[in-house]
């Protein structure tokens, strides 16, 4: 379950590092940013006055937003979650080998999610799609949500690479 | 290839895939891609992924699950945790075994604040570890205590597990929250007649202590003002019909947010420390949705959960045997898998073959509650059970001197509590129900 921290450490895993941290940080604005807007929402009708226009479809794109930052630190720290205990008996260089098939897999599944994300970005902005109340537009949410998207790609690919070095040097 | 062929060939490439460490979004996601490219075509799939991720993350229910979160990252940072034990400790903790037992109860207590598992069981340990090892408290008996005190943090509600079935069943997460509310105290009171019967044959694994004056027992209560004022917005709130789980969630979180900063818990550095703990629990908990999407949307063009559904309600056997039957299926899957994702996966498929059947003659929504409750319970034994226990893994890495296999032998005595409390769940459904019937 508990991923070891990679030993090798180049300049661009670096980079990735600390835009994996600002995503999630951006992320986790977000998040409390919407918690404390619905706070307000409830406390506004609570007191008799009206709730925040759309306080509801507001959450729901912010709440994408919000997700697709977290992903690439998720992932970065070993929390996509995986499991250890059928390879445990197996060598480190084993191990490493199948990280970095795995790190593979992830990036190629990102890569994908990403893409279409994308496309979705672009779709949503042709058709002028908003939220019912507020008119929000979608692409903006759908275009603030990728980015995390291909980033935990690009840091699933560079950790399975890393491993990938792991195994040789064992 | 018939449907049940490509399902069972679907499930299978995925199963050899999480065997092989890849992370289980993956497992799910790649061998689902591709079933459903071969059987739908390359433009469906695109198509299809093209709202996958905005769809899934943009879920209002599902936004109780980060703010729930949330909530109890600042309750962790904000030192509740701390408090809470020193209270439960200034009560029991004189009894032989007693910080064990106040360890439960405040894994229980922070239960109330916290939806997660995981969460509850790593800062209880960082709290209650140190003092019972300085008592001379065994190793095994202390991490074993907190590693399933930890599962109280889902059993007692807000509860993540309970909100992702929820979602999928689109049942009501406020009358399941109450339901989970009396088994979660069951288990509080099992986990701690353990500890009492482990220390009475034993009592060299728990030295006891001098008991607490009174004041300071009301010194240790003041302490924990916050947890006890957050619960109560909180649930009086959803329960009084103020707001929703998720408007509760966010209340719950902006209230441990703002008694983390009355504390004087709160700076920039531990905000930060709260930000990264809710990305990787949640960025964890959305990977595995995405993940079961696809595998679920493939496993759908193959109809293989109609048939399978069609083949269980058509079964010979009594119901009940088919429900039990179900649940033990889950435990023996939990051993290949983490239960949580296991449930994502499965519960679109089961449930409806469930509520299909005829239980207890309960009507529709009681026999979603109740099952639900049964399902919670065994992604609760999930998180304990060897090979694949999240919270050993966690108390583990927190104990490093205590051999990960002496807290799976101590976890087994609590293990046979837990099985106790499902079969009593499985055959008095009032137990679950009785306060869902009384409030609504």
């Amino acid at each position: 379950m508990q991923a070891h921290e990679p030993v090798t450490t180049t300049r661009f895993s670096a980079t990735l590092g600390t835009l994996s941290a600002v995503s999630a940080l951006f992320g986790g604005t977000v998040l409390v940013a919407l918690a404390l807007m619905v706070c307000s929402s409830v406390a506004l009708r609570a007191t008799g006055f009206a709730p925040i226009l759309g306080d509801f479809e507001l959450l729901q794109v912010g709440l994408a937003v919000s997700i697709g930052g977290f992903l690439p630190w998720c992932h970065l720290k070993g929390s996509n979650m995986f499991i250890d205990f059928v390879t445990a008996r197996a060598s480190t260089r084993t191990q490493r080998r199948l990280d970095a098939f795995a790190g593979m897999l992830v990036a190629i599944m990102m890569a994908l999610i990403a893409w279409r994300a994308g496309a979705g970005a672009l779709a949503a902005k042709a058709s002028g799609e908003v939220t019912m109340l507020r008119g929000f537009p979608l692409w903006v949410s759908y275009a603030l949500m990728t980015p995390g998207l291909a980033l935990t790609s690009l840091v699933a690919l560079d950790l399975g690479w890393r491993r990938w070095k792991e195994a040789r040097n064992e | 290839m018939s449907s049940l062929q490509i399902g069972i060939t679907l499930f299978a490439a995925m199963l050899l895939l999480m065997a092989l460490r890849v992370p289980l979004s993956a497992s799910m996601f790649i061998p689902g891609a591709i079933g459903y490219w071969a059987m739908a075509g390359e433009g469906a799939l695109l198509n299809y992924l093209k709202g996958l991720a905005f769809a899934r993350f943009s879920v209002y229910d599902l936004s109780v699950i980060p703010l729930f979160i949330l909530m109890g990252q600042f309750a962790t940072q904000g030192g509740l945790s701390r408090a809470l034990f020193r209270f439960a400790n200034s009560l029991v903790g004189h009894f032989r075994g007693g910080m064990a037992m106040a360890s439960i109860y405040a894994c229980a207590a922070f239960g109330a604040v916290c939806g997660s598992s995981v969460a509850t069981a790593a800062t209880l340990s960082q709290v209650a570890l140190p003092e019972m090892r300085r008592h001379r408290y065994s190793g095994r008996l202390a991490t074993a205590t907190l590693a399933v005190g930890g599962t109280l943090g889902i059993l007692i509600p807000p509860s993540v597990p309970l909100v992702v079935y929820a979602i999928l069943t689109e049942q009501n997460i406020a009358k399941l929250f109450l339901a989970a509310f009396v088994p979660g105290l069951i288990a509080t009171l099992g986990y701690c007649l353990v500890i009492w019967l482990t220390v009475r044959l034993r009592p060299e694994l728990a030295p006891s202590q001098p008991r607490q004056s009174f004041d300071a027992r009301i010194k240790a209560l003041v302490e924990v003002w916050p947890v006890a004022a957050v619960f109560a917005v909180v649930f009086g709130g959803i329960y009084a019909g103020v707001f929703t789980p998720t408007e509760g969630a966010a209340v719950g979180a902006a209230g441990t947010f703002f008694a983390a900063l009355i504390r004087n818990e709160l700076n920039w550095k531990t905000f930060r420390t709260c930000i990264y703990g809710t990305a990787e629990t949640a960025g964890m908990i959305f990977l595995i949705f995405l993940g079961a999407d696809m595998l679920n949307g493939a496993l759908a063009l193959s109809q293989m959960p109609t048939h399978l559904s069609d083949w269980i309600t058509g079964l010979e056997w009594s119901p009940l045997t088919i429900v039990a039957g179900i649940i033990a299926l889950y435990i023996v899957l939990g051993f290949f898998m983490d239960e949580l994702s296991a449930v994502i996966l499965t519960i679109p498929v089961i449930f409806p073959a469930v509520m299909g059947l005829d239980l207890w003659g309960l009507d529709y929504s009681d026999k979603a509650i109740w099952f639900g409750i049964l399902v919670l319970m065994v992604m609760q034994i999930g998180l304990v059970h060897p090979p694949v226990g999240l919270n050993i893994y966690i108390i583990n890495s927190l104990a490093r001197d205590i051999p990960i296999l002496d807290t799976f032998k101590g976890v087994l005595p609590f293990l046979a509590s837990d099985f106790l409390r499902v079969i009593l769940l499985f055959l008095f459904p009032s137990i679950s129900l009785w306060l869902v019937r009384l409030l609504s």
